[in-house]
């Protein structure tokens, strides 16, 4: 009743020995065998967040980060043991309580941390982090974990970068987290391992320029985290190398030409990070068939949009002027890719190609 | 949820053939290629720039009108109002209801006609609440619906009707003693949960616009929420509740059983938002119970009580998913 992904007919496919392939591969009721749902799967995940807060505050109430040693001790036995209890625990109940216990303790070492090396709090946050995300993304399979982990670290480097304000740091975390986003996305073939880092990701870049925003249009000091023109190309770039892959799946390079001039003459218009970061998570759903993705890229396209318009330094006329043409630009480009779009579907126009190649 | 049906695939079932070797990547690019082409493609960015650039051609029109709202005369603030509504009138009648280009304009004309009983109140001070308004503006959206047959236009004028209500008790029944909030509580999620009803088992053989899980998934939202809320606040004060307060909660219970029981395996999201409800009211009562002058006792024994109760919800989940997978196959 409620389709989270395109269904497309399998006789679309031309090539019978590939087509029967396929759908005896539907038919075959591997999805009976598949991971649980999405739903069920985040449900069992925010249960254990919400469970691994209330594990960690006994501790922390009874200041047990300032025990020096023993609270590392503590704190890495935690992990440990819930390691052990996630690998050799069969039953969801199992993996969820591992989870949780793995939360508080990574909690736990981050106080332990911060109490051990005072200064820059975020800089030991961040490095602390790392170092638990990598030790257990590899030692576990957790979606939960390989999306909450790497995303806490996401969130406290971009603190730390925030406070510090050296010039550049910014972009250097943006490129990461761009360089580590295409990579996860752009190949066909998805590891299991790989996706719940790559919706980490997404949401990085989403955190990020809500930050840039935030920090950029306070009252009270205006800090930038990200260089203008240089993040603006960074992801301009992104944007490219995803179309040209796009392109490249689809033997055409219309596609590309009329997407990437539309995208240079809105980036002239509006010249915001956050509609092109939603924009691009607007894309790569469609195209890798991410449902989530693409609802997450579409109601941040809207909320930029109208925080865009609402900051915009001019009077009324003239944001209602550029509203106007604005629209009017993306109902004339409508216009023309659904004629062409008509165009491609004539009836005889494939067959015309293929006799003509 | 994903549904047997031998005949259709998803992309991502075709990645992950990809990913387990059942296909080369030559194969998975010529498939997605067959499947998905660029005239497809092309059609979705324009889908997604057309319904972009009504947004913002809305918008640009109320910026624009703020903007000489208070230089326009009565007559051209009438007129602007009425071009605006007959051209999107026209253009909706001109595209056809079939087209969703028809659909867009027969709404965005219904949003403009609103708009302008509006403007009749602020020229002539007639003294209307807003509740007056609103209730205005779900007729004029809603005589569109029949003639086009849009989701979007039922979905917006039904939002309105909920809201007519809310204002209406805010700002006329509370402060005239004429009904009590409980009753809106009863209000809201009855007329939801009937409507949500009649989607599903009145109508003769569901019309394909009203076919979207979308409007009964908000449907069921709009009444749990009804319900939820003075639930949650009576299970955590229940010596402070009245007695006919109870009703509400006997309500909410019977939507949850009811619920679960039609769409147990019809629809996971739908027994997923009803879970989720009985998670929000119960588990804050239990936490008020367990934990006591700040106790770790009582806090690790409420982080256990969240584990089961989310892992058993969600073991529940799979359990649904996998028969309801299991009786398709037999089924197909």
């Amino acid at each position: 009743m409620f389709e989270w992904s395109s269904r497309y007919p399998v006789n679309k496919i031309p090539d019978s020995k590939l087509r029967n392939k396929v759908a005896s591969y539907v038919s075959s009721n591997i999805e009976l065998n598949d991971h649980p749902p999405l739903l069920s799967r985040a449900l069992s995940g925010f249960g254990a967040w919400i469970a691994s807060w209330f594990l960690l505050s006994p501790l922390l109430s009874f200041a047990l980060y300032q025990q020096g040693m023993a609270s590392l001790f503590i704190g890495l036995s935690i992990i440990f043991g819930s390691v052990m209890l996630y690998r050799f625990g069969t039953g969801m109940f199992q993996q969820q309580m591992a989870i949780a216990v793995l939360l508080c303790g990574n909690g736990l070492l981050l106080f332990t941390a911060v109490e051990w090396w005072p200064g820059n709090d975020w800089a030991t946050l961040s490095v602390a982090q790392l170092l638990i995300t990598l030790c257990c993304y590899f030692l576990l399979d957790s979606e939960l974990l390989r999306f909450v982990q790497p995303l806490t670290l996401v969130v406290f480097m971009l603190v730390w970068v925030s406070i510090e304000a050296y010039w550049g740091w910014g972009d250097l975390l943006l490129l990461i987290v761009v360089v580590c986003w295409v990579l996860l996305w752009g190949p066909q073939s998805r590891s299991e391992w790989a996706r719940p880092l790559g919706f980490s990701m997404s949401y990085a870049l989403i955190i990020i320029s809500f930050w840039q925003v935030l920090l950029s249009s306070n009252p009270w000091e205006s800090i930038a985290v990200l260089n203008h023109r240089v993040s603006l190309g960074l992801l301009l770039t992104a944007f490219f190398v995803v179309l040209c892959l796009i392109a490249k799946e689809l033997n055409c390079s219309l596609p590309v030409v009329i997407s990437f001039s539309l995208l240079s003459v809105s980036l002239a218009m509006f010249f915001n990070h956050g509609l092109l970061i939603s924009g691009l998570l607007v894309l790569v759903g469609y195209w890798r068939d991410e449902p989530i993705l693409l609802l997450l890229g579409r109601i941040f396209f809207g909320l930029f949009l109208f925080w865009y318009y609402y900051s915009l330094q001019s009077s009324l006329i003239e944001k209602g002027a550029l509203l106007l043409m604005s629209g009017a630009l993306c109902l004339a480009v409508a216009a023309y890719m659904q004629r062409s779009a008509r165009i491609m579907l004539e009836p005889g126009r494939d067959v015309k190609i293929r006799n003509d190649s | 949820m994903q549904s047997v049906d031998p005949s259709k695939v998803t992309l991502t079932q075709l990645f992950r053939m990809h990913s387990t070797g059942e296909l080369s990547r030559n194969e998975l690019e010529l498939a997605i290629l067959s499947l998905r082409s660029s005239a497809d493609w092309l059609q979705w960015i324009s889908r997604q720039l057309m319904f972009c650039g009504v947004v913002l051609i809305l918008s640009g029109i109320l910026y624009v009108l703020a903007f000489n709202w208070e230089v326009l005369g009565r007559f051209t603030k009438h007129g602007l109002m009425f071009c605006l509504f007959i051209g999107f009138g026209g253009y909706a009648a001109y595209a056809g209801s079939h087209t969703i280009k028809g659909k867009l304009g027969s709404l965005s004309a219904g949003v403009c006609a609103g708009a302008w009983l509006a403007v009749i109140g602020q020229v002539y001070q007639t003294g209307a609440d807003a509740w007056q308004l609103f209730a205005g503006c779900i007729f004029l959206v809603g005589v569109w619906i029949p003639l086009f047959r849009f989701a979007p236009s039922l979905m917006l004028c039904w939002t309105l009707t909920n809201l007519t209500l809310v204002l209406y008790w805010w700002q006329v029944a509370v402060p005239g003693d004429i009904a009590t909030v409980n009753v809106l509580y009863l209000l809201l999620g009855g007329i939801n949960s009937l409507f949500l009803l009649f989607t599903e088992r009145c109508l003769p053989g569901t019309p394909s616009w009203l076919e979207g899980a979308w409007l009964r998934l908000v449907l069921l939202l709009y009444s749990t929420i009804a319900f939820t809320v003075p639930t949650c606040r009576i299970f955590l004060e229940p010596a402070l509740a009245e007695w006919d307060e109870w009703f509400l909660v006997v309500c909410w219970l019977s939507l949850l059983v009811i619920g679960y029981r039609y769409y147990a395996f019809r629809s996971l999201v739908m027994v997923t938002l009803l879970v989720t409800s009985l998670l929000v009211v119960l588990l804050p009562s239990v936490g008020r119970l367990l934990i006591i002058n700040d106790s770790p006792l009582g806090y690790w024994a409420f982080a256990i009580v969240l584990l089961f109760s989310f892992g058993g919800s969600a073991y529940w989940l799979n359990w649904l998913h996998h028969t309801k997978l299991v009786r398709e196959s037999a089924h197909v």
